[in-house]
C-alpha cells in the first residue's frame, strides 16, 4: 500500500470548517472537490490508514451505464477526474480506458442490453453490439457459442483503487486539505440540530460541517450523533479470485467482461485474470458490529460461497480450468436497501452530510459523487436530479439492522439481475403495513413497497393461480401479466366505485395557539393557505431556488390547525424541511401522524352514494364539493376525516381513519358498496388514472430541481397573496427567463400492446431527431387507448447549443419519438392533458 | 375433562437433552487401530438402566468398548460395566506375567485397564468387595495350568462366566454388613445384557450376551458403506437360541421354557448377567427373600418364582464371540443397545454414520492445496455442495436424532420435540433407553 510521503499531520486542530470522517476514496474525493471549490479548513479524519477500509481491495472497474441518470453522470465524472489525476498530482493512478463487454446468454438479457444501449447512445455514450463471432475475434479465449451477443462500451475503464486514492489524497493536500490518520470519531455533537463539535479518541474539535464517508462504519457512525443520523447500509462478503498466469491467455489490453447471466466479472490482473461476482443470497458480515481497530481487513476465503462464480468463470474461460490460484480474496462491501448509494444531507441534522453505501461501485462512483456532493454543499443544492441517490429517500424504518441484514443479502444479486420493470424485493418485506393489510392479502392483493409500506399493486383473481403467481415469475419487458386485472380496476374507478388503500401517504399535522401555523404555511407554500376552515388546497413547498422540496395537499381543520398529505417518500425529508423552518419560539407544533391514520381512497361516480350509506352528514356534490375536508361519523367510527380529493382526478374521497377503526370502516364500506359494484383497486390502476390526466407525482416525475412552471402548476402559485413565500424571488426571475425545460405528456403511436416492448421509465425522447430528455412515469391509458408517458423535454438549438423555450407548440407540433429498446415509436406530445381524458363518464 | 397438554420442548432444549451425555474421545495414534470414538445415551427409564464403558488394557495393547443394557433395575448393568473389562483383561494376560500382576493388583499398585471417556469408575459402594473377588480370580488363574488355551473368544467367554459367577458368590456369602449384602442382592437380582468389542492388533472380537448389537461399517470399492452385523441377538426371534434353550431342558418343558416370546414368559433376552431368579435354585431364592424381607419389611412381599420353574438355570451369561480381521480396512463399529436397533436397521445406521463421517471431513472450510487447478477445485466444490451438513458433530447423537425423527436427510423437529418431551411415566411405552457408541478404526496393512 503505497503511501505517498508522510500523510499524518501530528496533532488534531481545535477547529475545522469541515470534518470529513473516512480516508477511503469517498472521503478523499469529497474533500478534494470541496478544496477545489475554494473551501478552507477541511480536515479528513481516518481511524486507521488511508484506504484501509474497503477501498484498498476494490476491483477497480468503472462502468458508465448505471440504473439511474444521476449514477451514470457520477461515473462519467469519475472517469474525467481519474484520467486527469496524473497530470495534476504526478501519481499514475493505474487508470486505463479498456472498454467493457456485457455478455448476453438469453434473449431477455439481450433486450435488457438493448434498452441500456438506447439510453447510452441518447446521452452520447458510444456503444456497439457484437456478435459471438466478433467476440471470439476480440477475446479468443472466451467461450462464445452459448451467447446471443454482447454490448461493448469502449469508454469504460479500470483503475487502481489504492493509487487512485493516493493521487486524490495528494491532490487534496495540494489544495490545503489536512489529513490525519489514526483518529477515530466517537461522537458528533449538535446544537439546535446543527453540527457543532466532533469528539475523537484524540480530543475534540469544533466544526461547521460534518461529512460521514465512513464506508461500512457509516451506519454505526451515523447513530453516534444526537439525534441519530440514519445511514442504511450493511456489509456483505465479496470475493474475487486471482489466477496465476494462464497458458494461451494474454489478458492485457482487453476490455473487462461482465458475464451477467453467469453472475461474474472478469478482468486482467497482472499476468493472470481476476474473476469476481455477485451472488444470491449474499453473505452479510459483521452482524454484531464491525471490529475496531480494523485496517486492511480481509475475511477467510469461502470457496463454497464462491462456487457459482467459479462455475460461471470456468464456463466462460475454459482454458482457466488448468489455471492455478494466486488468491481467493474475501473482503467486506457495503450494500444499501435499493442498490443505490447514500449521498446528500442527513434528514436529522443540518450540515451533516453522508456519502457511503456504494454497493461495490465505490471506485467507479466516488470521483463523481465527491464532485456532486461538494457542489451540493457549496451551492446548497445539487446541480442535477439526485433523488435516486439521496440519503433522505429512506426513513428511520430502513435503518433497522435486521432489515438491512436480510435485504442486503438479496440486493447483492440484483447487480446482474435482468432489469424487468416493477420487480420487488422479496426480503425485508412487511417493514410497514397498513391496518388493512391482512384484509387486502385475503382478497388477493399483490403488494409492492412504497417507502417500506406494503401497498396493493393490484388485486388478483386468486382462483387464477397463474395470474396470482405472476409476482414470482421472471417478469417481462412487454405487456405485463396483470394488464387485464388492472384494466378492470381502472374501469371500476371510472365507471362505478373503487376502494384503494392510500395508507402509504405521509401525513403531518401543524398546530398553533395563534396564527403562527398559518403564517408558517404562507411562508413555506406558494399557494394561498389562508383558506376557509374545511377547505383543502394543493400546493408545493419550494426552496429558495423555486424547486419543489415537497408537494402536498393541505386541509384546514380549524383556524390554527392543518392536516397535510405528502408523498410517501417525504416521511423523513418533508418532516425535516418543515421542522427546520419552525419558529424558534416553539409556537408551532409539527407532528408526524402517518402511523396513526390509515388512508382509504373511495373513488368513482358512485363513491358519494356509497359513502352516504354510512353517514348522516350530507355528501351531496352541492354541499361537499371537491377540495373540501370534514370530520364525520362512518359506521361505528366517530369523527373520521374525509377529504374530497382522490389524487387521480376522479370524483370521490380519501378517508383518513384512525388505525383502530380502519378495518371496521373498510368492511362497512365494502358491504354498503356491494350492490354498487365496489371493488378493490391497487396502485397500478391509480398510476394509469393519474397519467391520463397528466398528474405528475413528486419523487417519480419531478423533484427539487423542478419549479411549478415546468410541471404546469403555475396556477397554484399566488404571487399576489401578500406573503414573500420561499422561492418567490426565484420564480419571478424564472418567469422572466422563460422555460428551458418542461415536463410533458406523451401518447405513443403505432405500438402493438401485445408484441412490442413497453416503456418503463428512462426511455429517451427525441424531438425532430434530437435527444431532448427521458420519460419518468409510464403506463397505459384505457380511455385514450394509448400507452402514456410523462417525461422531461428540452429545446436545445442544434447549432448554437443554446437552450430555447419549451412551448406547447414545440412539444405538440414537432415530430416526437420515444425509443423503447432498439425501436423508436412516434408519439404525440402535450403540455396539458387532452380533454377527453378528464371528461367524467356520465351514467344515466 | 380435556387431554392434558404435554408442553413440547423448544429446539434449544431438545438439543440440550440430546447432547447432554455426549462423549467424544480421540486416542493417541499408534497405540491401537482405534482412532477415536463417539458415544451418547438418551434415557427412557429414570435413572437410565443402560451403561457404557470404554477402556485401554494397561498391560496389553487392546482396547475394550462395551454397551450394557440393564433390566429390572440399574444395578447389574452398572456393576458389570465397571468390572467386566478387568475380568477380560485378567483372562488375556500372558501366563508368565500373571504372578507379578496379581501381586501388584492385590497391593493396588496397578490396574488392569485405563478408563476412557471421563467415566468415574468405580461407582459401586462395593468396590472393595469387587476388588477382593478380582484378586481371588487372578490368584486362581496363577494356580491354573500354564498350558491353557489362549484362544481369545474362549477367554472372553470365560471372563463373562466368571464375573457372573462372582456376582452369585458375593450375594450368597454372608456379609455382616447389611448394606454390602443388600447391594449384592440388588445386583444379582437385576439383569444386564452386554456387548463388548475387543480390538487387539488388527483383530476385532465381539462378545455378545443378550440383545445389544454390534454392526461394522466398511466402505466398499464403489464408495458405498456396507454393514456387517457382528453379533446375534439372543432373543426369541433367533431360532438357534430358542433351540439352545429348549435343548438344555427336559422335553416336557419345551412348551413352557419360552412363552410369549419370553424366557419363562417373562424375560426378553435369552442370555444375560444377573437375573438370579432365572438361575438359582428355587429354595435358595426363597431363603434369601425371607431373610431380606425380615430386614426390609413388606415391600418385597410380591416375590415369586417364575412360573414353570423346574430345572434351573434357565439363563446363562456366556457370550457368543465373533472375530473380524481389520487388516487394511478403514471404517467404524456401531455398538448399541436394542433401544436404537428397534428404530433403525443396520443398513440405515451404517449409511448415516458413513455419510456423517464424510460430511464431517468437509465441515471445515475448503482450502485447495498448492498446485491444484481451478478445474479440480470446481469438481471438489461440486461434491461438497450436496454433502450433508449435520446438526450434530457427535455421530452417536446424529444416530439417536435420526432414530427418533429422521426423514430422508433431514429431521422432523415436531416429532423430535414430542419424543423427548414425553414425561418419564409415558416415555417408556414409546422407546427404551438408548446407548450408542461408534468406534472409528484404521486397520494396519
Amino acid at each position: 500500500h503505497a503511501h505517498d510521503g508522510p500523510t499524518t499531520s501530528s496533532s488534531l486542530p481545535r477547529e475545522a470548517r469541515v470534518v470529513v470522517c473516512g480516508g477511503g476514496i469517498a472521503g478523499l474525493s469529497v474533500a478534494y472537490h470541496l478544496a477545489k471549490l475554494g473551501w478552507k479548513e477541511i480536515l479528513i479524519l481516518e481511524q486507521g490508514r488511508l484506504t484501509s477500509g474497503t477501498t484498498w481491495h476494490a476491483a477497480g472497474l468503472i462502468g458508465q451505464m448505471r440504473s439511474s441518470r444521476v449514477m451514470t453522470n457520477i461515473c462519467q465524472d469519475s472517469i474525467k477526474l481519474y484520467s486527469s489525476l496524473e497530470e495534476e498530482t504526478g501519481i499514475n493512478p493505474g487508470f486505463r480506458i479498456t472498454g467493457s463487454l456485457a455478455l448476453a446468454e438469453s434473449k431477455e438479457r439481450m433486450l435488457d442490453l438493448q434498452r441500456t444501449a438506447s439510453k447510452a447512445r441518447a446521452i452520447g455514450i458510444d456503444c456497439d453490439f457484437m456478435s459471438p463471432a466478433e467476440l471470439e475475434k476480440m477475446v479468443p479465449w472466451m467461450w462464445t457459442q452459448d451467447l446471443q451477443g454482447a454490448l461493448y462500451i469502449p469508454g469504460d475503464c479500470v483503475t487502481d483503487p489504492t493509487t487512485t486514492s493516493m493521487a486524490l489524497a495528494k491532490g487534496a493536500r495540494q489544495n490545503g486539505v489536512k489529513i490525519i490518520e489514526g483518529v477515530k470519531v466517537d461522537k458528533v455533537e449538535t446544537e439546535k440540530e446543527r453540527v457543532s463539535e466532533v469528539h475523537t479518541n484524540q480530543g475534540s474539535l469544533k466544526c461547521e460541517y460534518f461529512i460521514n464517508c465512513a464506508g461500512m462504519w457509516s451506519h454505526e457512525l451515523g447513530l453516534k450523533c444526537n439525534p441519530g443520523v440514519k445511514v442504511p447500509l450493511h456489509p456483505n462478503e465479496h470475493q474475487y479470485l486471482i489466477t496465476k498466469p494462464i497458458e494461451d491467455i494474454n489478458p492485457l489490453g482487453l476490455p473487462y467482461i461482465r458475464d451477467l447471466d453467469n453472475e461474474c466479472y472478469i478482468r486482467d490482473w497482472g499476468q493472470g485474470l481476476m474473476a469476481g461476482g455477485f451472488v444470491t443470497p449474499g453473505k452479510p458480515v459483521f452482524t454484531k458490529g464491525i471490529p475496531y481497530p480494523a485496517e486492511f481487513t480481509s475475511l477467510p476465503e469461502d470457496w463454497d460461497a464462491f462456487r457459482p462464480v467459479l462455475d460461471g468463470f470456468l464456463k466462460r474461460v475454459p482454458a482457466a480450468e488448468k489455471a492455478e490460484v494466486q488468491q481467493l480474496f474475501n473482503g467486506p462491501e457495503s450494500f444499501t436497501p435499493d442498490m443505490s448509494p447514500l449521498i446528500g444531507p442527513a434528514s436529522e441534522v443540518d450540515n451533516y452530510f453522508v456519502m457511503a453505501g456504494f454497493n461495490s461501485a465505490g471506485i467507479a462512483a466516488s470521483g463523481g459523487a465527491g464532485k456532486l456532493l461538494a457542489e451540493w454543499i457549496h451551492e446548497g443544492r445539487p446541480s442535477i436530479n439526485t433523488w435516486p441517490v439521496d440519503v433522505r429517500r429512506f426513513s428511520k424504518y430502513h435503518n433497522n439492522k435486521k432489515f438491512l441484514r436480510d435485504r442486503v443479502s438479496e440486493i447483492e444479486g440484483l447487480h446482474y439481475r435482468i432489469g424487468f420493470p416493477g420487480m420487488e424485493c422479496q426480503s425485508g418485506r412487511k417493514l410497514r403495513c397498513s391496518p388493512l393489510y391482512a384484509s387486502h392479502a385475503a382478497s388477493g392483493a399483490v403488494f409492492g413497497e412504497r417507502s417500506g409500506m406494503e401497498t396493493p399493486k393490484w388485486f388478483a383473481n386468486m382462483s387464477d393461480t397463474e395470474e396470482y403467481g405472476f409476482e414470482s415469475q421472471t417478469g417481462t419487458f412487454g405487456k405485463p401479466g396483470w394488464f387485464d386485472t388492472v384494466l378492470g380496476e381502472y374501469w371500476a374507478c371510472r365507471e362505478t366505485v373503487c376502494a384503494m388503500d392510500m395508507s402509504f401517504f405521509t401525513k403531518f399535522e401543524l398546530k398553533s395557539d395563534g396564527p403562527e401555523a398559518l403564517e408558517l404555511l404562507q411562508k413555506l407554500c406558494p399557494n394561498e393557505m389562508d383558506m376557509p376552515v374545511g377547505h383543502v388546497v394543493h400546493t408545493g413547498m419550494l426552496n429558495e431556488w423555486g424547486g419543489y422540496e415537497n408537494d402536498c395537499s393541505v386541509a384546514r381543520l380549524a383556524p390554527n390547525s392543518f392536516f397535510m398529505i405528502c408523498p410517501s417518500f417525504q416521511l423523513a425529508r418533508g418532516y425535516r424541511w418543515i421542522e427546520s423552518h419552525l419558529p424558534s419560539d416553539g409556537s408551532v407544533k409539527l407532528q408526524n401522524v402517518t402511523h396513526l391514520y390509515g388512508g382509504l381512497n373511495v373513488m368513482g361516480p358512485r363513491a358519494r352514494e356509497v359513502l352516504q350509506k354510512l353517514t348522516e352528514t350530507s355528501l351531496k356534490l352541492s354541499e361537499f364539493k371537491p377540495f373540501m375536508c370534514t370530520e364525520v361519523d362512518i359506521g361505528y367510527a366517530s369523527k373520521v376525516r374525509i377529504i374530497s380529493i382522490t389524487h387521480t382526478g376522479e370524483d370521490g374521497f380519501v378517508i383518513y381513519i384512525r388505525c383502530e377503526h380502519a378495518l371496521h370502516v373498510y368492511d362497512a364500506l365494502k358491504e354498503a358498496g356491494r350492490i354498487y359494484g365496489i371493488r378493490d383497486a391497487g396502485y397500478n390502476a391509480l398510476r394509469w388514472l393519474r397519467l391520463e390526466k397528466f398528474y405528475p407525482y413528486w419523487g417519480e416525475d419531478f423533484v427539487d430541481d423542478a419549479t411549478p412552471f415546468e410541471i404546469g402548476r403555475e396556477h397554484r402559485v399566488k404571487f399576489d397573496k401578500g406573503v414573500d413565500f420561499l422561492g418567490r424571488e426565484a420564480l419571478l426571475r424564472k418567469r422572466e427567463e422563460g422555460l428551458r425545460k418542461h415536463l410533458a405528456m406523451f401518447l405513443i403511436e403505432d405500438h402493438d400492446l401485445d408484441h412490442d416492448m413497453w416503456p418503463s421509465g428512462g426511455e429517451p425522447i427525441f424531438i425532430d431527431g434530437n435527444y431532448t430528455g427521458s420519460t419518468t412515469s409510464t403506463g397505459y391509458g384505457p380511455t385514450l387507448q394509448k400507452l402514456v408517458c410523462l417525461g422531461w423535454v428540452t429545446n436545445i438549438d442544434r447549432n448554437s447549443g443554446e437552450a430555447r423555450e419549451v412551448s406547447h407548440d414545440y412539444v405538440h407540433h414537432s415530430k416526437v419519438e420515444i425509443q423503447i429498446g432498439n425501436r423508436r415509436f412516434p408519439a404525440k406530445g402535450f403540455l396539458y392533458p387532452p380533454a377527453v381524458a378528464k371528461r367524467q363518464i356520465s351514467h344515466v | 375433562v380435556g387431554t392434558p397438554v404435554i408442553p413440547k420442548l423448544t429446539p434449544d432444549a431438545v438439543n440440550e437433552v440430546l447432547q447432554k451425555n455426549e462423549v467424544k474421545v480421540k486416542l493417541n495414534p499408534g497405540i491401537s487401530v482405534v482412532n477415536s470414538y463417539c458415544s451418547n445415551q438418551l434415557a427412557s427409564n429414570s435413572p437410565i438402566e443402560d451403561q457404557r464403558a470404554e477402556a485401554q488394557c494397561c498391560l496389553t495393547d487392546g482396547v475394550l468398548v462395551g454397551v450394557f443394557d440393564g433390566h429390572s433395575g440399574p444395578k447389574c448393568a452398572q456393576v458389570v460395566s465397571e468390572r467386566l473389562f478387568d475380568y477380560i483383561a485378567a483372562e488375556i494376560l500372558p501366563y508368565d506375567t500373571l504372578l507379578s500382576v496379581y501381586k501388584k493388583i492385590e497391593a493396588k499398585e496397578t490396574s488392569l485397564v485405563r478408563w476412557l471417556g471421563g467415566k468415574a469408575i468405580p461407582m459401586s459402594p462395593n468396590a472393595e468387595l469387587h476388588h477382593h473377588s478380582l484378586v481371588k480370580y487372578l490368584y486362581e488363574n496363577v494356580s491354573v495350568d500354564s498350558e491353557a488355551d489362549d484362544y481369545i473368544p474362549d477367554m472372553m467367554a470365560t471372563a463373562f462366566d466368571r464375573l457372573d459367577q462372582d456376582l452369585t458368590t458375593e450375594a450368597l456369602s454372608h456379609s455382616d454388613d447389611i448394606s454390602v449384602s443388600d447391594e449384592c442382592l440388588r445386583t444379582v437380582f437385576s439383569g444386564a445384557c452386554a456387548n463388548v468389542a475387543f480390538f487387539q492388533g488388527n483383530d476385532l472380537y465381539v462378545a455378545n450376551s443378550g440383545d445389544c448389537r454390534a454392526v461394522l461399517g466398511v466402505q466398499m470399492d464403489n464408495g458405498v458403506w456396507s454393514p456387517i452385523v457382528l453379533s446375534n441377538d439372543h432373543n426369541a426371534y433367533n431360532n438357534n437360541e430358542v433351540n439352545r434353550v429348549k435343548s438344555s431342558h427336559p422335553a416336557n418343558e419345551s412348551m413352557t421354557v419360552i412363552r410369549q416370546e419370553r424366557l419363562l414368559g417373562e424375560l426378553m433376552p435369552l442370555r444375560a448377567f444377573g437375573d438370579a431368579r432365572f438361575k438359582w435354585q428355587g429354595e435358595i431364592q426363597k431363603d434369601i427373600f425371607r431373610k431380606w424381607e425380615k430386614q426390609h419389611g413388606p415391600q418385597l412381599r410380591n416375590f415369586h418364582l417364575p412360573r414353570n420353574f423346574y430345572t434351573p438355570p434357565y439363563l446363562v451369561p456366556t457370550p457368543e464371540v465373533t472375530h473380524y480381521n481389520l487388516e487394511g480396512k478403514t471404517g467404524f463399529l456401531i455398538l448399541a443397545t436394542d433401544g436404537l436397533w428397534e428404530m433403525l436397521d443396520p443398513d440405515k445406521a451404517v449409511a448415516l454414520v458413513g455419510a456423517h463421517s464424510e460430511a464431517m471431513g468437509q465441515m471445515g472450510p475448503y482450502s485447495p492445496a498448492a498446485k491444484v487447478t481451478l478445474g479440480e477445485i470446481r469438481t471438489a466444490l461440486a461434491q461438497r455442495r450436496f454433502s450433508l451438513r449435520p446438526l450434530d458433530t457427535n455421530v452417536s447423537t446424529h444416530l439417536i436424532r435420526y432414530a427418533l425423527c429422521g426423514v430422508g436427510h433431514t429431521f422432523d423437529y415436531d416429532k423430535l420435540a414430542e419424543s423427548v418431551s414425553l414425561p418419564p411415566n409415558i416415555v417408556r411405552h414409546y422407546r427404551d433407553d438408548i446407548t450408542v457408541t461408534v468406534v472409528f478404526f484404521n486397520g494396519k496393512q
